[in-house]
């Protein structure tokens, strides 16, 4: 098909960083084999390994927006390794062994919370959205992830004034703190609790 | 109540920086004297903080789930050896059931070209010609797949999952009908299709969208969805306006199997399938997988688009004939902006270069269910 241009590390990580779509696909393109052997070959279903490789990819790409983030080996280490971590992670929740694992490639030691702050602040706001009704549901993500203004969300929404809707808005991001910190400060302890195992 | 509604609306106008410079210089005095405060600011930063993270990996994941797809497709179209079925498919009971009385012929036919086939797709018929002995030709292919699956099945996977990620698909042909990316092909090819790539040497693959289709003249309008596609030049045949009689020479390309397989023949009839005036009766071989190639005559005109075969006859094929797709294609003008070409590049050239040139506009048809 379309030739694409073999590009360096540092012109994809490039890439990458300023959202290239192209650049992703051809990331995921590169690296899902050796991930997939990685996962098959240590007890681990297709399936599992998809979700292990899109779950790193994610890790990588969260890291790469970050500003201080440098990456000291190539990207094929970094994705492998943190996968790596991953699946040992879930093998030892699904306690089948918790030893090493038969590795296909080098990699290098990654901290877990550094991986894992962005996914329980994804979890608790997953579990927290999803616990609230509507129209609390949209009035926030409208508000915190569309960037709509409150006059817009009172237009939108029906009610009698700003301060109605603002009101309202109040009393759902309340309700929306309440779960998500039960939540994150559950996972958090549990990580925690991981860690000194 | 109010006061913790303007306290809390007066650390997000803080956190967005919307304080007036007055209210600033109160708000870090309070700030720096009351714990309860700073801890508030940091909770509400970490719950925008997390609406953008979650918004972003929703996002991300989409993409991802979206490239994965893509690639899987891919891979699965291009490794897949095509096997014969083996297994008894209830399928191919159904054949003997229903079909007996044609099922001699058809059986013959099966057997002459099973190195490459799988089996008649019976009960996808989408066309109206619902009379038995009327086979469409779209090939189902084995997916490779579905069987590198089952051996690394986990035990711990239910046979219900492995049921959910079983893919079915077909492979017919196609042809480009306009330079800026239009493609025609049957409609029984791409019927019930939830992705659709076309491939052929020259293009590699690209993914197509289902512009238009008309399920009575079985014929389905394809655009090719791909931003760095840069349309075809030179397209070097045009839609024949006039009816053709009995006995001009004609031929197809297509892809019966995995390459572009070339075979000709003769216009044998008029009509088509028991006395359909919209298509003609040709005398080419074709096999599952020709569906939705082009028909060209000695001088490379398009004389129409294979449809199907007569099962209980030998050599009795059928074509839809390219007064009604040029017909069915103007009446889609005004909106798809669809435009024929109208060169005849091919004129007075022998048959090898007319293939050379026409190769490069027939496509395999990949669809995905």
């Amino acid at each position: 098909m379309k030739q694409v241009q073999p590009v360096t590390e540092a012109e994809m990580l490039r890439s990458l960083q300023s959202g290239d779509q192209k650049a992703l696909k051809l990331v995921y393109r590169q690296h899902y084999q050796t991930i997939m052997n990685l996962v098959l070959n240590n007890g681990g279903s297709l399936q599992e390994a998809k979700d292990v490789y899109q779950e790193a990819l994610i890790v990588f790409y969260e890291k790469l927006q970050e500003d201080d983030f440098e990456l000291n080996c190539s990207i094929k280490t970094f994705i492998y390794s943190v996968s790596r971590r991953l699946w040992l992670k879930q093998l030892q929740r699904k306690s089948r062994f918790t030893d090493d694992l038969s590795d296909t490639d080098e990699f290098i030691q990654v901290e877990s919370e550094d991986m894992e702050q962005k996914e329980d602040q994804y979890h608790a706001m997953q579990v927290a959205l999803e616990g609230l009704g509507e129209p609390c549901r949209s009035i926030l993500k409208d508000f915190y992830i569309n960037n709509q203004s409150m006059d817009d969300i009172t237009e939108k929404f029906g009610y009698t004034n700003a301060d109605n809707a603002k009101n309202q808005k109040y009393k759902c991001l309340k309700r929306l703190k309440k779960t998500f910190f039960e939540v994150y400060q559950k996972t958090g302890n549990n990580n925690d609790q991981q860690e000194r195992n | 109540m109010t006061n913790r509604r303007e306290t809390d609306e007066l650390i997000e106008r803080y956190c967005l920086g919307q304080l007036t410079p007055e209210e600033l210089r109160i708000f870090e005095q309070w700030r720096e004297s009351d714990p309860e405060m700073a801890n508030a600011i940091d909770d509400h930063r970490l719950i925008t903080d997390s609406f953008r993270v979650y918004a972003e990996r929703i996002d991300l994941k989409k993409k991802l789930a979206a490239i994965h797809d893509e690639m899987e497709s891919e891979q699965f179209a291009f490794k897949s050896p095509l096997k014969v079925v083996e297994k008894s498919d209830s399928k191919v009971r159904l054949l003997w059931k229903r079909y007996r009385v044609a099922a001699v012929a058809a059986v013959a036919a099966i057997i002459a070209v099973s190195s490459t086939i799988l089996y008649y797709d019976l009960t996808g018929g989408g066309a109206v010609k619902n009379q038995n002995a009327y086979r469409e030709l779209r090939r189902e292919v084995e997916s490779i797949k579905r069987k590198q699956k089952a051996l690394i099945q986990d035990q711990n996977t239910s046979a219900k999952d492995q049921e959910q990620e079983q893919t079915q698909s077909f492979t017919g042909t196609g042809f480009a009908i306009t330079s800026d990316g239009y493609i025609l092909t049957s409609y029984h090819v791409v019927e019930d299709a939830s992705s659709i790539y076309i491939s052929n040497e020259k293009l590699g693959q690209v993914k197509v969208k289902t512009v238009y289709t008309d399920k009575s003249l079985d014929l389905a309008v394809l655009k090719v969805d791909d931003s760095d596609f840069k349309g075809f030049t030179d397209m070097p045949y045009s839609f024949k306006k006039s009816i053709s009689d009995p006995g001009e020479k004609v031929f197809t390309l297509g892809f019966p199997r995995e390459d572009l397989v070339y075979n000709e023949g003769s216009i044998s009839s008029y009509t088509g399938y028991e006395g359909d005036t919209t298509a003609y009766q040709i005398s080419i071989p074709v096999n599952p997988g020709n569906s939705g190639g082009p028909l060209f005559d000695g001088q490379g005109n398009l004389l129409g688009i294979i449809s199907g075969k007569n099962a209980s006859a030998e050599g009795a094929s059928f074509a839809v004939k390219s007064k009604w797709i040029s017909d069915y294609i103007n009446k889609q003008r005004e909106v798809a902006n669809i435009s024929v070409p109208s060169r005849k590049n091919l004129k007075g050239a022998d048959r090898t270069s007319q293939i050379k040139k026409l190769k490069d506009f027939v496509f395999m048809v990949k669809v995905y269910n």
